[in-house]
């Protein structure tokens, strides 16, 4: 089969490998109909997350066809279609019982590695390095999915492939951020970062009872899709500053609640960013949290900062003392996809959101390495690539 | 806070504050290891089975094949009722391995709490002792991916691998003629 390997940072590359087979008894295997490359997949890209291996398959935004199932799967079928979570649960362990499926115990083999470096680490993800199981991604042709009965979301007939992909990422994770963000009807919401996440929860917060959201970004074709949501926009290569900016739009009180959809690869022209920037080059640092600090310093008293941004490591900088003498709420941490794809599922089909509206290049696998670097670079308004893969 | 310290609660008693605490030590009764034994640091894991369960499946060692790797030929060599199975096997190099499993029930119904020590067998005496640190460190390692098959295992019936799936090394390459 044809599988979008990583060979290096900055270098993808389409390959030609063997087809997945039934490793577990509750395997399932899948033929890809059509995956998405995520923000996170440049983090990858990038070369920002340790413990990637050269010729590991990418992709953790897939949906397909069921073609084969081990003895144990019970309730998915060969010949549905189903949505795939990013995160790999195995629906038995204490942490799956309670619907925190992203911190499933049982399905990372590498385990030891992610215990090391986080005491506990969470559950495996698809295509996202060795210390989260080093699992193959759904950049490919066909993919194992271990545990499938947990980790599917069956699609009635006649929907298009469009309409539901994100529902095994970013869609789950704008709306677990704005759930985070403990947003009361009424409340001000800010947003760093109006890529695909930033768009999901710029329309979460709206469903959970926003009255206003500001989105903050440099792109104009973002803003412009943040605005056409009915968010107010901040640009933050205009202006004298974010934080001055923020706090006179919210009467001087800042935002109820701040997401931080950006994570650590902030860009910016703040002092602290190109001192990250500067650190990060020099291997100094593993991350640039420039996005976070602002989230932080501009929130109101008492307020909430909802973080979906990936972060890997340790954070230099962070106004930690800002955040106690405001009081802050902090809430973060891998999305439990699995939780949230029926409910918004539904959502999709009673036609309050139709998340395709994201979608700016369709392609084909082979033209994958360029469109990497094209999404990379922030070329051509990409916001969200999805590849048709058969 | 001491690491080796499990609270255990009492079936009839409720309140924190009567919390049963119970050392590892007395898990691991010290008359029954030598002192290199003694030395090796438990590991442990909460499986979302019942005490009970657990017990009888450590007690059959038919059941050691399913979680671990790389040992074999494991036989029970000492068991006490719902809290402590003492095992040996020997490793793919050969070497002699004894392990134990102790156990208690965990608190609310979180399932039970299982510690393992492990170790290489032999006389780690005879071994420098920077070396025998470093064969002691190794058995801690090992003893805690037991413990994440174990425990893996027990709950979902599998063990996660990544073993046979594809990749773009080399090996798993197809190349077209």
């Amino acid at each position: 089969m044809k599988a979008l390997c990583w060979e290096g940072k900055h270098s993808i590359q389409v390959k030609n490998v063997k087809d997945p087979r039934i490793l577990n008894p509750h395997d399932a295997i899948i033929k890809v109909t059509t995956a998405a490359i995520c923000g996170s997949d440049l983090h990858l890209y990038d070369g920002y997350i340790p413990t990637m291996q050269k010729g590991d398959i990418m992709g953790h935004e897939t949906m397909g066809e069921v073609v084969e199932v081990g003895p144990m799967v019970s309730t998915v079928k060969v010949g549905d279609k189903i949505v795939i979570p990013f995160d790999i649960a195995c629906g038995h362990c204490s942490h799956c019982s309670d619907d925190e499926y992203s911190f499933c115990e049982n399905t990372n083999p590498n385990a030891v590695i992610a215990d090391t470096m986080y005491a506990h680490g969470g559950s495996a993800l698809f295509g996202y390095s060795h210390i989260y199981g080093g699992y193959a991604g759904g950049q490919a042709e066909f993919i194992r999915v271990p545990f499938v009965d947990t980790n599917s979301l069956v699609i009635p007939a006649g929907i298009p492939d469009e309409k539901v992909l994100f529902l095994s990422d970013i869609f789950p994770t704008g709306y677990m951020a704005a759930e985070n963000a403990n947003i009361k009807r009424g409340d001000t919401v800010a947003i760093w970062g109006a890529g695909p996440v930033g768009q999901m929860a710029i329309r979460s917060a709206f469903m959970l009872g926003a009255e206003r959201v500001i989105s903050i970004d440099h792109y104009e074709g973002r803003l412009k899709m943040a605005r056409d949501a009915g968010a107010e926009t901040i640009n933050f290569d205009e202006g004298d500053g974010i934080l001055d900016e923020i706090n006179y739009r919210t009467g001087g009180i800042g935002p109820d609640s701040c997401i931080d959809a950006v994570g650590l690869e902030a860009h910016g022209h703040t002092v602290t960013a190109l001192l990250d920037r500067v650190k990060a080059a020099t291997f100094m640092a593993t991350d640039r949290p420039d996005a976070l600090r602002q989230a932080i310093q501009s929130c109101r008293k008492g307020g909430t900062v909802s973080i979906p941004g990936v972060y890997g490591g340790l954070l230099d900088k962070v106004p930690f003392g800002a955040a106690f003498g405001k009081g802050l709420t902090f809430k973060m941490g891998q999305t439990h996809t699995q939780k949230y794809m029926k409910p918004l599922l539904d959502r999709i089909l009673n036609e309050e959101i139709d998340p395709s509206f994201v979608i700016t290049h369709k392609i084909k696998i082979d033209q994958s390495p360029e469109a990497y670097k094209t999404f990379n670079d922030k070329k051509d308004d990409c916001i969200k690539v999805i590849i048709d893969m058969h | 806070m001491d690491q080796n310290l499990i609270y255990q609660k009492s079936r009839k008693t409720s309140p924190r504050s009567q919390a049963k605490p119970i050392m590892i030590a007395e898990i691991f009764p010290q008359d029954l290891f030598d002192h290199d034994f003694q030395k090796v640091r438990p590991q442990m894991t909460t499986i979302s089975k019942p005490i009970e369960d657990v017990y009888k499946f450590l007690t059959d060692s038919r059941h050691y094949s399913g979680f671990m790797k790389d040992i074999s030929h494991c036989q029970i060599t000492l068991q006490r009722t719902q809290e402590l199975v003492i095992w040996s096997g020997t490793t793919t190099d050969n070497i002699k391995v004894i392990g134990a499993f102790a156990m208690v029930k965990a608190q609310a119904k979180r399932g039970t709490i299982v510690a393992l020590k492990f170790k290489l067998d032999g006389s780690l005496e005879e071994i420098k002792d920077a070396v025998t640190k470093l064969m002691l460190k190794d058995s801690e390692s090992k003893a805690y991916i037991i413990l994440r098959r174990l425990k893996a295992f027990m709950e979902t019936g599998e063990v996660p691998t990544t073993e046979g799936q594809p990749s773009g090394r080399s090996e798993d390459l197809i190349t077209t003629h």
